[in-house]
């Protein structure tokens, strides 16, 4: 079986990502006219540099006004009497001494960019939102979410180890032994944490609600927010109702994305301490669910009274997926 | 296009030329197959998929034709056509072979029983018999002599030796089963872990893959793929198809229903659930068109919603859509 991460399987003569080559190859084969030619690079997922650049030259937007020298010459004002203005300028809703400007000569400093001789930009990147940088490194990701959520279920091949052990004590076989293989079949209940002390990572809690439901599919997945601790109460997508947490279908795991109460104000009344913790992890625990807790705090902070009920994970882009694959292997074990 | 490079070409029937658009109805000579309507976009994707010998993924909403296309494609070229489903509990050698362990241990303890070499319970799976069907029937590459051969379970085409093989609903495998398949597809060659024996590739073979999206496939694995989203249908899409199965004696029908099935696509687009397909289409048409003596008696809107609004009582069926019969 692969490995859980994000890598490129296999350099060793497995089938290399599609490149250039695979883009000469069909067109080599297929001749395919222009517009088939930009379906052939978009069905092979390749950037359509050479063949957009035309396009984009041409549907570029032209500079609003381009000065013929770097000195903007213009005429001195000549006042515009007010009667007169509004006879020429009929169209004007403003009063003719406001609808009238006075011009005045300006000359660029040699120092200051000319912006006019570059165009604007375009209305779509002027108003995009800058992208949120993941808390995971982003190739890691997938993998360190794949290692948190994972379960396991025997019905892998014949564990012959286990098989023969069995045999040579002369002990029948109650069950066919066989391997353990990871799954994500399971699903996961998801409990985001929406209370002040984590709204600096609202947005990151939102990337990785919909970086879950990519990664399991919707149907796996049980999505519910909470302020400070689920055990005050759960809120669905759906409905704006407060209801207590209900434990998840046999074998999901649980997986809860908080401060666990290590943040905020020691003098905040309603901060969730570390004994409402236990009691929540201990209530998730005796109904047999793994439980997960992902915290963008430092581990230094994690309560130390919840370490043998939650499976922690820094929310950290200096975690790996493999280091988070030992611990539930460790965890598997214990 | 060049036709006369094209690996995969339709050609038109003579009663049903191509659209405007370029699109082409194939009809199916064989008896249970389906007419397919291939767009230039698809026609180009299968091409694309061919000439680079890479897996074709294709995606698009539920009932969009993901799994027909395969089939089509296969009946197209002639081709042996096999598949295999994906459930959630699929292993990517399932696809490949499966071991009998359990007969095999049952055999071992009975009491002077010679057992049988491993190779005897192997089940070759569909990329074995698109692979080698000669080696998938003996179960290996040796024949053993006891043996009974295993079941082809090519659904047609058998007279070529070429393949295509369909891999669907991809995404309800785990999310290691795509990573692992990667190297059968690449190097077309595969070891059965039990017998040791190297299975490779001895004829052309086109995998079709495909998902429902709803779970993102590994990027690794996408970077490998040629990728076909399948468009939405538009109303005229809809009347095709369902001119291309049934003829063209009720086309009002068709374009009647097709209507409505746009509205209510519009409508489910709005209130957030899932939109009729042509799958549901087709259904409505087959409803409408063999209920049609009983018709006063049934309510359309019953029909309607168990056909193409299927959703619980919190979004009820639109009323204002008119029944297409009236």
């Amino acid at each position: 079986m692969s490995s859980p991460e994000e890598t490129e399987p296999g350099t060793g003569g497995a089938l290399a990502p599609i490149s250039l080559r695979d883009a000469i190859v069909a067109i080599a084969a297929l001749d395919p006219n222009p517009q088939e030619l930009e379906l052939v690079f978009e069905l092979l997922q390749l950037p359509r540099r050479v063949s957009r650049a035309a396009s984009e030259a041409a549907d570029s937007p032209k500079p609003l006004y381009v000065p013929e020298s770097p000195t903007v010459t213009v005429t001195p004002a000549v006042p515009v009497p007010a009667k007169e203005a509004a006879k020429t300028d009929s169209t004007s809703p403003l009063p003719a001494s406001l609808s009238h400007m006075t011009r005045v000569e300006l000359e660029r400093p040699t120092w200051a960019p000319d912006s006019t001789s570059s165009p604007l930009p375009r209305a779509s990147e002027a108003t995009r939102a800058p992208a949120l940088p993941s808390l995971f490194a982003p190739l890691e990701a997938r993998g360190i979410c794949t290692a948190a959520l994972v379960t396991w279920v025997e019905e892998g091949e014949l564990d012959v180890q286990r098989a023969v052990d069995e045999l040579a004590r002369s002990c029948s076989l109650g069950a066919i032994p066989r391997v353990s293989l990871r799954t994500l079949r399971r699903g996961v209940q998801l409990l985001l944490d929406r209370g002040p002390n984590m709204e600096p990572f609202a947005r990151d809690v939102d990337a990785i609600e919909r970086a879950l439901e990519a990664l399991v599919g919707a149907s796996l997945l049980e999505s519910f927010g909470f302020s400070r601790c689920p055990s005050r109460g759960v809120r669905s997508n759906q409905s704006a109702e407060l209801a207590p947490w209900q434990p998840p279908p046999r074998g999901m795991p649980v997986l809860v994305v908080s401060d666990f109460g290590v943040s905020g104000s020691p003098l905040d009344d309603a901060r969730a301490g570390s004994d409402e913790w236990q009691r929540f992890a201990a209530a998730v625990r005796g109904e047999n669910h793994q439980l997960i807790g992902l915290t963008p705090f430092a581990p230094s902070r994690w309560p130390v009274a919840l370490n043998d009920l939650v499976r922690f994970v820094h929310w950290s882009e200096r975690t790996s997926a493999s280091a988070v694959n030992r611990s539930a292997r460790e965890g598997r074990r214990g | 296009m060049d036709y006369e490079r094209k690996r995969f070409t339709v050609v038109p029937p003579a009663e049903a030329p191509p659209r405007a658009d370029g699109s082409v109805a194939f009809q199916p000579k064989g008896a249970g197959e389906q007419p397919y309507i291939f767009s230039p976009r698809v026609m180009l994707a299968v091409n694309v998929a061919l000439v680079t010998q890479r897996p074709l993924l294709v995606s698009g909403e539920p009932g969009s034709g993901k799994s027909s296309l395969a089939r089509a494609v296969a009946a197209v070229l002639g081709w042996r056509y096999y598949q295999r489903t994906v459930t959630s509990r699929t292993q990517a050698s399932d696809l490949m072979w499966t071991f009998d362990a359990l007969g095999r241990l049952s055999d071992a303890n009975i009491p002077g029983k010679q057992l049988p070499p491993p190779q005897f319970y192997v089940e070759p799976g569909p990329l074995w018999w698109a692979f080698d069907p000669a080696t998938a029937a003996q179960r290996g590459k040796k024949l053993l002599p006891d043996s009974t051969p295993a079941t082809d379970p090519v659904a047609f085409g058998v007279q070529r030796s070429e393949a295509v093989v369909l891999i669907d609903e991809l995404d309800k495998a785990d999310p290691d089963v795509p990573n692992d398949l990667l190297e059968p597809f690449d190097r077309k060659t595969f070891t059965v872990r039990e017998t040791g024996d190297d299975i490779s590739v001895t004829r052309d073979v086109l995998l079709v893959l495909t998902t429902n999206r709803e779970r993102a496939m590994p990027r690794a694995f996408l970077r490998r793929c040629v990728t076909l989203d399948l468009e939405k249908p538009t109303a005229g899409w809809l009347e095709d198809i369902a001119l291309a199965r049934y003829g063209v004696g009720q086309k009002a029908l068709f374009a009647e229903v097709a209507e409505e099935v746009m509205a209510l696509r519009d409508e489910a687009l709005k209130v957030g659930i899932r939109e009729p397909s042509t799958a549901e289409y087709l259904d409505a048409v087959i409803a409408a068109r063999e209920l049609e003596p009983a018709r006063p008696g049934l309510a359309w809107q019953d029909i309607k919603r168990a056909l193409l609004w299927k959703s619980d009582a919190r979004f009820p069926a639109p009323q204002a859509i008119e029944d297409p019969k009236k």
